[in-house]
């Protein structure tokens, strides 16, 4: 690469050209930048100020790439880099803030959101006992009440059933109409009902009611009528952060996303920044401390035992076909990437019904060889062997293909001049063979480590995470690992998504990642300063 | 083993049976029983795919008749529209794949061809963001999409074209360096004399630089769609409704429901939905292991 050094002194070309590239360039620049403002407002109705500033930062800088003279590789790369940003690092930070807070199923709303619910919360309050004289008429938009209280103020509108929809301005104008003395025979186009009249619908008057600023008026009898006042449930008070209560008369305090009435959790409660409460919840609290390290030790075993199995299956049948008589090698080639071919998702369906334990084919051949069925994915110990057994189906031709490669790798003099000191095949194979096959494949073996790490596909679509563990104070199975058991906690669960938690658990997934990438990286050097050339 | 020929080169061209068996034939022995481990699930899908027989128990290796009733009545299904999924699988990966590999070939050309600050430590920090796989930020994702919805909702949760952006920002970084490696080895002397020439550079780019590099784009554009068509935890997450899934959201829900029922549809289902990938990987075996090997890793 060095060569390249110098060979492009002028390569910012004049900007200011105005061929039709130019015009392309502006027009697609500004359909973004147009979007972007149109954006503005919800963002900042929704208070999203952190996607504000992603989407804007992005903006900024595809603005910049092309529209600034200064620009040389910002134009080559600002798409690429637009989606790598949004898509794969923001992920990556976003999950950490998440994993900080107390975001679940219950506190999902800003603070404010929450506030506007409570205090549209509404409340019904009898008015004082009072009775009002209560008249029905009949006209063209149906029956209307006229009711009037004891201080002479009345009240003249359409009646609506209790269970519908309030009507907005459902009083009639009475204006001209007295209304101090007896209750008139007819308002407007209205007619009094008679007492005949009303024996027949005696029934159903009850049910009506008319709304009135404020309240409702309930007929009680046809005569009498009672006022139902709607009161503000809660209340809240900015300078002191506190929620007031009317109908149990207390003072919520806020604490943790949630309005805390006399030691109660008012839900829902809003999200908020606890600090570390999900990370001590996980090493702290019991129940989800050893619900986590069942799953963590499961995930190290089958991490570990998937590379195992898998190399050396992978090994033993790479060495095998290592024969300059062989014949076939070819076949035994293609037929070996099949499994590697297939996608892991279809073949891990596939063996879960083969594993069936009632009517899988696996049992078929093991009852029709005489023995008894097992229960591969219900068993505790089984579904683990299961879980092991399909992997290593999936993953043997992986290990094949690298150490069928890196056995070629191997020099024969190294070989022959051991034989000639006398070394057994296996010594040879274990001295010789073995440490140089290592160093050539130890960065792919911890690879396939990581892979296998969170390989969720495979546990999820044959398992689910199951059978369940027995007893666990936090549900989980016997073959979840972490990555099966946050996406359980996080987006699949049935008792509500707990976000913050399985980020939480996210994190550590990454802290061991890059523990993992960091020693193979100084492995990968011991090794080459022990054995390489 | 060389060793074997040069102890006995009478032996060289015939042997003893015994010998055979001592060298070779117990090779083969371990071969075929690899072999048929290898196939067993294989060989009971084509049997169970073909078998009119539409259940688990009643299954046999081979069927007493022949029929292909298990693949039409895939696709009649309104409750499981499983060519709704196919179709879903095979935009997202197609559109996403090649979008990927345009906009990773142009990054490389910047990191290969141009000099420019932060260039160093643009390549590391590409290497450093892929020790974590992207689908571990799939929290994240899910929130991301719930907030873009509320201003885009044609591109929010429960969208193609949402996913499509995911998955076009999850292989970049990588398939970028890969890219980047091997046009380096494209001489820069190709551009230099196009550059007298007067070229620009982005004439270098698409008339020398990205034909030149062809077969690398093929093979990475193969790689990165197979780990697209087979991508599940995401595409579970971020697609909600039976008519967005993909073929591997959607089978999964067809099969937990009624498995030993319907063996005979999902045989069907893995035979179309793997046909493709396994025909694609025997023609191109070479390039595409080389491709794996070299560090992908493939879903």
């Amino acid at each position: 690469m060095t060569n390249n050094e110098g060979a492009t002194p002028n390569r910012t070309a004049p900007s200011f050209s105005l061929s039709p590239g130019f015009w392309l360039k502006l027009v697609v620049v500004g359909l973004i930048d147009a979007a972007f403002i149109a954006a503005i407002p919800v963002l900042v109705a929704n208070q999203s100020w952190m996607l504000f500033g992603l989407l804007g930062l992005n903006v900024l800088l595809i603005n910049w790439a092309y529209l600034s003279p200064r620009s040389n590789a910002g134009k080559w790369l600002a798409p690429g880099l637009v989606f790598v940003t949004i898509f794969v690092v923001w992920p990556i930070i976003y999950t950490g803030y998440v994993s900080v807070t107390n975001w679940a199923t219950g506190n999902v709303l800003s603070q404010q959101q929450v506030i506007t619910n409570l205090e549209n919360e509404v409340i019904r309050v009898d008015g004082e006992g009072t009775s009002l004289e209560l008249a029905i008429y009949d006209g063209p938009e149906g029956l209307a009440f006229l009711a009037r209280q004891q201080d002479g103020t009345a009240y003249f509108g359409i009646a609506r059933q209790s269970s519908a929809e309030p009507i907005e301005d459902a009083l009639i104008d009475t204006s001209g109409v007295d209304l101090t003395g007896d209750l008139p025979d007819t308002i407007n186009d209205y007619t009094r009902l008679g007492l005949r009249d009303l024996l027949g619908i005696a029934g159903q008057i009850e049910a009506l009611v008319l709304d009135v600023p404020g309240g409702v008026i309930q007929a009680q009898t046809t005569s009498s009528a009672r006022l139902i006042q709607a009161g503000q449930r809660y209340t809240y008070d900015e300078a002191t952060d506190t929620l007031y209560d009317a109908v149990r008369d207390v003072t919520c305090i806020t604490e943790r996303g949630n309005f805390v009435c006399d030691g109660q959790r008012l839900d829902p409660g809003w999200r908020v920044v606890t600090g570390f409460d999900n990370y001590q919840r996980i090493f702290g609290d019991q129940r989800i401390r050893s619900a986590f390290l069942k799953v963590f030790n499961w995930n190290i075993i089958f991490a570990v035992m998937s590379v195992l199995l898998t190399f050396t299956l992978g090994l033993a049948l790479a060495n095998a076909l290592q024969h300059d008589k062989m014949r076939g090698k070819a076949f035994y080639r293609s037929i070996f990437i099949i499994p590697y071919a297939i996608p892991a998702f279809l073949s891990t369906i596939v063996w879960r019904g083969l594993l069936n334990t009632n009517f899988g084919q696996v049992n078929s051949l093991i009852e029709s060889l005489g023995g008894a069925a097992v229960p591969w994915l219900t068993d505790p110990t089984w579904a683990k062997i299961a879980v092991l057994a399909v992997n290593t189906w999936l993953g043997f031709p992986y290990m094949f293909l690298i150490t069928s490669g890196a056995l070629q790798a191997i020099p024969n003099e190294l070989k022959e001049a051991a034989r000639v000191d006398g070394a057994s095949a296996w010594r040879v194979f274990r001295s010789i063979t073995l440490p140089l096959l290592l160093v050539s494949t130890a960065p792919l073996l911890i690879g396939s480590f990581a892979f296998n790490f969170n390989n969720f596909v495979l546990i999820f679509l044959l398992t689910e995470g199951g059978p369940p563990v027995i007893g666990a104070p936090v549900p989980i199975g016997e073959t979840d690992i972490l990555i099966s058991f946050t996406f359980d906690l996080a987006v699949n669960a049935g008792r509500g998504n707990n976000f913050a938690l399985g980020s939480a658990i996210v994190i550590m997934i990454f802290v061991a990642l890059a523990a993992i990438s960091a020693f193979s990286f100084r492995f990968t050097k011991r090794l080459e300063s022990i054995y390489g050339n | 083993m060389a060793t074997n020929r040069d102890q006995s080169p009478i032996a060289a061209n015939r042997m003893s049976a015994k010998r055979w068996i001592r060298e070779i034939g117990w090779r083969h022995v371990v071969l075929i029983i690899a072999t048929f481990f290898a196939l067993y699930p294989v060989v009971w899908v084509l049997s169970a795919a073909f078998n009119p027989v539409d259940n688990l128990s009643a299954a046999r290796l081979i069927p007493r008749s022949f029929t292909f009733d298990n693949f039409t009545e895939l696709f009649e299904s309104d409750l499981t529209p499983f060519g709704t999924w196919l179709f879903n699988s095979w935009r997202v990966a197609l559109i996403a794949a090649s979008l990927n590999v345009i906009l990773a070939a142009l990054a490389s050309f910047a990191f290969s061809r141009l000099r420019f600050r932060g260039r160093r430590a643009g390549l590391l920090s590409l290497l450093l963001i892929q020790v974590f796989p992207q689908f571990l930020g799939f929290i994240a994702l899910f929130l991301l999409a719930q907030q873009i919805g509320d201003i885009f909702p044609a591109a929010g949760l429960n969208t193609q074209t949402y996913i499509i952006m995911v998955y076009l920002g999850g292989a970049i970084g990588f398939n970028a360096f890969l890219i980047k490696g091997f046009m380096d080895t494209i001489p820069a002397e190709l551009d230099e004399s196009a550059e007298v020439d007067g070229a620009s550079p982005w004439q270098i780019f698409s008339r020398i630089v990205f034909p030149l590099s062809r077969p690398v784009l093929a093979v990475i554009f193969i790689i990165t769609f197979i780990n697209i068509y087979s991508e599940y935890i995401l595409a579970r997450t971020l697609l909600r409704s039976t008519q967005e899934f993909t073929m591997a959201v959607g089978l999964q829900l067809f099969v937990e429901s009624n498995y030993s029922a319907k063996w005979g549809n999902l045989a069907a289902a893995a035979i179309i939905g793997a046909a493709p990938i396994v025909l694609t990987f025997l023609v191109a075996q070479k390039q595409i292991i080389g491709g794996l090997t070299q560090g992908s890793v493939k879903g």
